[in-house]
Formats: C-alpha cells, structure tokens, sequence
C-alpha cells in the first residue's frame, strides 16, 4: 500500500477529493478519541468531540499553513475542543488546569487503585488517569502519540521548558507512589 | 558528592543527557542508593507508560464522520493559482490594449472607416504588414529562439501531465 503523507492528503482535499479526509480521519481517530476519552472521561461525549474536532478541521484546512505538521495543528483544535467541553459541562476547570506551581493530589486516589492493582504496571496505567488535566494531557501526547515536548508545547499553549516541567512532574509523582509502595524491589 | 537532581534522571530517561553529564551520573549513581531507587522506579514508570492504551473509536466512525462532512462542512473550494492567473490576465489586458490602441490609429489614418468599404481598407493595411511579419520567418535565430520555446513549452506540459498522473495512480493505489 502506498503512503501518503497529511501534507499530500491536505493537498488532494484542497483540490477538491473531499472523500481523501477520510485518510486523515483513520489516520488520527483513535488517538485523538483516547486524549479526548481520558479529558472527559465519558465516551459518548469523547465522540461528540471527536466529531466537532473533524469538523473543525476539514473546515479550516484552507488556513492550514503547510510549514506546520499537520498532528500538531490538529492535536491543538482537540485539546481546545475538550477544554470547551468541559467548561460546558461547568465545572471548574481553572481548578482542574492548575498551575505548575501547585501540588497535585494524586495520593487521595492512591490507596483505592493500590488495592485493585496485581503488579506496577496496571497500578500505574489506573494511576495516569488521575493525574491533572494538563499533566495527563502531556504524558498521553509524549507516550500514545509520539509528539516531541516542543510539540506538545505548541499544542496546549505553553512554554517548552513548563512542558517538561510537566511532564517531569508527573513522571516523578507516579514514581514516588511506586517507591512508596516498594514497587521498584518485586520488579527488579 | 553531587547530589543527583530529578531533572537529571529524567533527562537520563529521555536521553537528553550529553556523554560527560552521563558518566558524572553513572560515577555518583554508585554512591547515592537514594537516587539509585528513584531511577529504578523512574524507569518502571516510563516502560509502563509507554503501554497506555490507545481506545478505538466505535465501529463505523469514519464512515459515520465523512457523511457528517459530506452534509455540515464548508465546500472546499480548489486552490487557485493566483500566480498563473494573474500571468495569463496581465497577457489578456496587453493584448486587448494593443487591438484597441491598432484600431484607434487604423481609425485616426483612415478616416473613411466607418463607411461602407471598411473591409477593403483592413484589406489593404494587412497586406501592407505582411510582408514584415513574414520576414520574421527568414531570420535564423528568431527560427532558433522560437523552436527552443516551443520545445521548452512541450517538455514542461508533458511533465505537469506526468506528475498529475501520478498523483493520481498514488491515489488510486492506496486501499481505503
């Protein structure tokens, strides 16, 4: 099977070859749907979103500059289209998308997920979905989608050095529960 | 003994170290057990992480999105080529602009146009011009400029028309 890159895909659809989206929408579904299904926490409503975040694209494809890649512009329209979502819903999102500054409370959680966990790995697969908004958003980009933390950073807006930051940060919280719970003897 | 830093270990497991900050590690690594633990444990977090799982979309998603579009979006409307058409414009308002100011000095010398033998004047003003415009022919290198242009103008049609059926076939060939 021959590959197209999005850039050409991008290009046939501008000329005209709408139904070539299509290779767009199987290239990027299912990872945008797990971003969208681990912010909102509903799959009904991760969908929903996905849908719009589609929409919105093939919408805006002619202001696409083509010196951007393409995952990153369209990780940037369904990282916004969750966060909208969410402030629909009402909840407090600034309480949700705290700053780096303040602590998380992962721990809450911890006991709950320790005792329904068999090893390190499932604890710490049950554990990521605790972890704050933005937090979880840059590790599942980092981990599930391969984005570069410079990536990352153009998509949720922030700095490259607070991405790390974030990323460091969540990384360490999770492993300071494992070293809590002596994970780190019964692995190696 | 340098305290080793969490930003350095996670800079080890992302492979952002340089080689003397990572001999540096691996030397102080060997007398700081509590760093030791936390690289184990970072280490055990990065291979978990890296098997977070990716949740499928339900069944028929695309299929489902495409009619979505197909109803709700904004045509797309082909990319025009402003470059071209702006080339192929500026050729069209020359060319108009040389008939009329032709006319207006055809006009001007032959006041009788207008009457009824106008198409014997235009007769007469085409036959006076042929002749140089034929001459143009004789003359080797305007034969030679000419013949490169033409060959120029071939050779990049063939290849406008070859790339577009290839992308095209490369279209064709991909399995939906």
């Amino acid at each position: 099977m021959k590959h197209l890159t999005d850039i050409e895909i991008i290009e046939s659809v501008k000329r005209g070859n709408t139904a070539d989206f299509s290779l767009l929408i199987k290239r990027y579904k299912d990872k945008a749907f797990s971003l969208l299904k681990r912010l909102l926490k509903n799959e009904m409503d991760a969908e929903e979103a996905l849908q719009d975040c589609f929409l919105k694209a093939f919408n805006s494809l002619k202001d696409f500059r083509q010196d951007a890649k393409f995952s990153t512009w369209f990780y940037r329209i369904v990282y916004n289209t969750g966060l909208t979502v969410l402030a629909s819903r009402k909840r407090k999102v600034e309480q949700e998308m705290m700053s780096i500054d303040e602590n998380f409370d992962v721990a809450s959680f911890d006991n709950e997920i320790y005792a329904s966990s068999e090893n390190a790995r499932t604890y710490i697969l049950k554990i990521v979905d605790k972890l704050p908004i933005r937090n979880a958003i840059v590790v599942i980009l980092f981990y599930v989608d391969g984005l570069s933390l410079n990536e990352i950073s153009q998509v949720i807006g922030t700095s490259l050095v607070n991405t790390k930051v974030l990323l460091h940060r969540s990384r360490n919280a999770l492993r300071d529960l494992l070293l809590k719970h002596n994970y780190q003897e019964e692995m190696l | 003994m340098k305290k080793i830093s969490d930003e350095t270990l996670n800079d080890y497991i992302d492979n952002q170290l340089d080689s003397s900050s990572l001999n540096e590690l691996k030397q102080n690594l060997n007398n700081d057990e509590e760093a030791l633990n936390k690289l184990k444990a970072l280490k055990i977090v990065d291979s978990a992480l890296r098997e977070i799982e990716v949740y499928e979309t339900p069944l028929n998603f695309t299929d489902k999105m495409m009619g979505i579009i197909s109803k709700h979006a904004k045509s797309v409307k082909p990319k025009i080529n402003y470059f071209f058409t702006g080339i192929v414009s500026l050729f069209a308002i020359i060319i108009a602009a040389v008939l009329v100011s032709l006319i207006v000095v055809v006009i001007k010398q032959n006041p009788s146009l207008g009457q009824p033998h106008v198409t014997e004047t235009v007769k007469k003003i085409v036959d006076d011009n042929i002749n140089s415009f034929n001459s143009l022919f004789v003359n080797n290198q305007i034969l030679f400029a000419g013949g490169i242009l033409t060959g120029l103008l071939i050779l990049g049609f063939i290849v406008i028309l070859d790339s577009h059926r290839n992308f095209k076939n490369k279209l064709k060939g991909i399995s939906h």
